[in-house]
């Protein structure tokens, strides 16, 4: 972590190096200083606000039908018109999100957490155990993380919770009660692990050598504790930065899913199912596809702003 | 190297087979079978097709006969189109989508190698500004937004450009766009980081002292070493091409392999499912091995030994 104590502004050498928390509070005044990551820290903070309070905010609830004014053009009674349902599509983008950054918050986490776990055990580990958990990695490598992500969405998706007994029956009724967004979390968190498992058994293997470590053994503290106190803490750095550039792709992840229709379950909208939805009419009504795609392409490049400027604040080597 | 490439073989080999078996399991593992139908089908009827099928062995005899038949290059025939084999599909439907992934990735170089090169040149000028929002907004426009985006742009309201199919060389424009300007930004991206890290070495200091052009300094010297790290990347990116053109194929209406991902498995059509899968599996394997051998081929630093 030298490097980041060489990289300080002067200013606030003698601030820093105080408290517990002083290499964080390091990288906040980097961030700080990024205007786009901050603009867009703002952006999503309200499209989170906008998320949680939907019920408040939208003009009407995401499946309210109204056949009589459907495929209508953005209008005054309609903001951004209604779709082939005579839904309104304002309504249904903010309900959209809800999805939409759920799936980036608990998919990334998820993701984390069994990929950290996997990937630290086994550089920690090393030897036999090392191998066969990185050659399991390797294999599953070879095929694209999307088309696991299809075979075992179709898996949760063809079942029906009226057949299931007990846990299943469980995970169905709460997965229907969340709109189909249970098993899309699982779905990624089982696939999405396999990158952070290799960085952080990398890192893992590059810290577990160091005289700290040799010290902690020596004093005879137990493994869990050394994993967890000693490592962990040292190689979060890197794998945040790579959490935090991954969001964009969970959110991606489920607008893929809900576009070939093993996301969410309608009604439930989702800016890639309803993207897919409006593809069909196109050439007569554009509003429907346009509106989803502007909010979802506005989210990602948020996202990919404010990954970026994590990077740049928690590990400023890497800045160019 | 010979060795390298020998352990690399049998890996991808050993991949496959694990493949292969766990897409077996999971798809015996979906409820309903490939012969459901909306009226209950007579129960002789189904173990004459289970039978004829041979999907009344016991899973592990049917796992072993399909690999043996594989390995002849015989994927079974398709439950739901009558008298189509796999491999017909296959031959069929995957030059398509190759085509549409060699253009994107063509599109991809072609664009973000300059781009890249041009950033890290004029590095932190308004050039380089542009060209790294360019990147981060190509990033940013999901392939299923930038497509109907190009399609209402060009298609609809200028009319330049066919809105669908794959059949003109001008309606192979807008897809190859759609799929290729996310890959186009990532590539400026590592091209770019990798470019302002090799200007800074020595050697190229000492080109420029040596009273070289510019010119000469950036694509002799600095360029090939700064391509390198973009080489080792193309492996994944050809993957996320891949994916990127079962959205692309949909929405283009483009008779290619990508939409067969999710039919193939809704319509429980299970050897359609494994030849796809596996072909895929295999293409990504060939291309990663590829990806490594041109590696080690432009880096000599580089043994194949891992």
């Amino acid at each position: 972590m030298n490097s980041t104590i060489d990289n300080i502004d002067k200013g606030q050498e003698n601030v820093t190096f105080e408290k517990g928390e002083s290499l964080s509070l390091l990288a906040w005044y980097r961030f700080k200083k990024n205007k786009l990551a901050v603009a867009s820290s703002v952006f999503i903070g309200l499209l989170i606000l906008v998320a949680i309070f939907a019920d408040w905010v939208a003009p009407s609830h995401y499946a309210a039908e109204d056949f009589m004014s459907s495929y209508l053009k953005p209008g005054k009674d309609f903001l951004l018109g209604t779709d082939f349902l005579g839904r309104d599509l304002l309504s249904r983008i903010i309900y959209g999100a809800r999805v939409s950054l759920s799936v980036a918050v608990i998919g990334t986490l998820t993701s984390f957490i069994v990929g950290v776990s996997y990937g630290i055990v086994s550089g920690y580990f090393g030897g036999k155990i090392d191998n066969l958990m990185m050659r399991i990695v390797d294999i599953l490598y070879a095929v694209p993380t999307i088309l696991f992500v299809i075979l075992i969405m179709v898996y949760f998706r063809a079942g029906k919770s009226e057949e299931f007994t007990g846990f299943k029956a469980l995970m169905y009724n709460l997965d229907a009660s969340m709109g189909g967004m249970l098993f899309i979390f699982i779905g990624i968190g089982l696939t999405a692990w396999l990158p952070l498992a290799r960085i952080t058994r990398g890192e893992t293997l590059a810290v577990k050598e160091r005289e700290y470590i040799e010290a902690a053994v020596s004093q005879g503290i137990g493994r869990r504790r050394i994993l967890f106190k000693r490592i962990l803490p040292n190689i979060m750095g890197p794998l945040i930065i790579y959490a935090s550039v991954e969001i964009p792709t969970m959110i991606l992840y489920e607008a893929f899913l809900s576009f070939i229709g093993l996301g969410v379950n309608p009604p439930t909208p989702s800016w890639g199912g309803m993207i897919a939805e409006g593809i069909q009419g196109i050439r007569s009504y554009p509003h429907l596809i346009l509106f989803p795609s502007l909010a979802m392409t506005l989210t990602v490049l948020a996202s990919n702003f404010i990954g970026d400027g994590l990077r740049d604040a928690l590990d400023p080597k890497l800045k160019d | 190297m010979g060795n390298f490439l020998i352990r690399r073989f049998f890996n991808g080999i050993l991949s496959l087979l694990v493949v292969a078996l766990i897409i077996f399991v999971l798809l015996r593992a979906i409820p309903g079978g490939p012969f459901d139908t909306e009226k209950a089908v007579q129960p002789e009827v189904l173990k004459n097709l289970e039978a004829y099928y041979g999907l009344d062995k016991p899973a592990w005899k049917q796992f072993l006969i399909y690999i043996a038949n594989a390995v002849r290059g015989d994927l079974g025939v398709s439950y739901s189109q009558l008298g189509y084999s796999v491999m017909d599909l296959i031959k069929d439907k995957l030059p398509v989508s190759v085509e549409l992934g060699f253009y994107a990735m063509l599109l991809a170089f072609v664009m973000g190698i300059p781009l890249g090169v041009l950033a890290a040149y004029y590095h932190n000028t308004v050039i380089d500004y542009v060209s790294s929002f360019l990147a981060i907004l190509g990033r940013s426009i999901p392939n299923m937004a930038l497509a109907p985006l190009l399609i209402i742009i060009f298609g609809l309201t200028l009319r330049w450009l066919p809105v669908a199919r794959w059949s003109t060389p001008d309606s192979k424009i807008l897809p190859t766009i759609a799929l290729g300007l996310a890959i186009a930004a990532a590539i400026t991206r590592l091209t770019r980081a990798s470019m302002l890290q090799v200007i800074r070495d020595d050697y190229i200091r000492t080109a420029r002292a040596r009273g070289l052009s510019e010119k000469r300094v950036i694509f002799k010297y600095a360029l090939r070493n700064a391509l390198l790290p973009v080489l080792s990347y193309s492996g994944p990116l050809i993957a996320a091409v891949l994916t990127g053109s079962l959205v692309i194929e949909t929405i283009f209406a483009i008779p290619g392999i990508g939409r067969y991902f999710v039919i193939s498995i809704t319509n429980r059509d299970y050897p359609v499912v494994m030849g796809v899968y596996l072909v895929y599996g295999a293409f990504i394997i060939v291309m990663n091995i590829i990806v490594d051998i041109l590696y080690a081929w432009a880096d000599p630093r580089i043994r194949l030994t891992k």
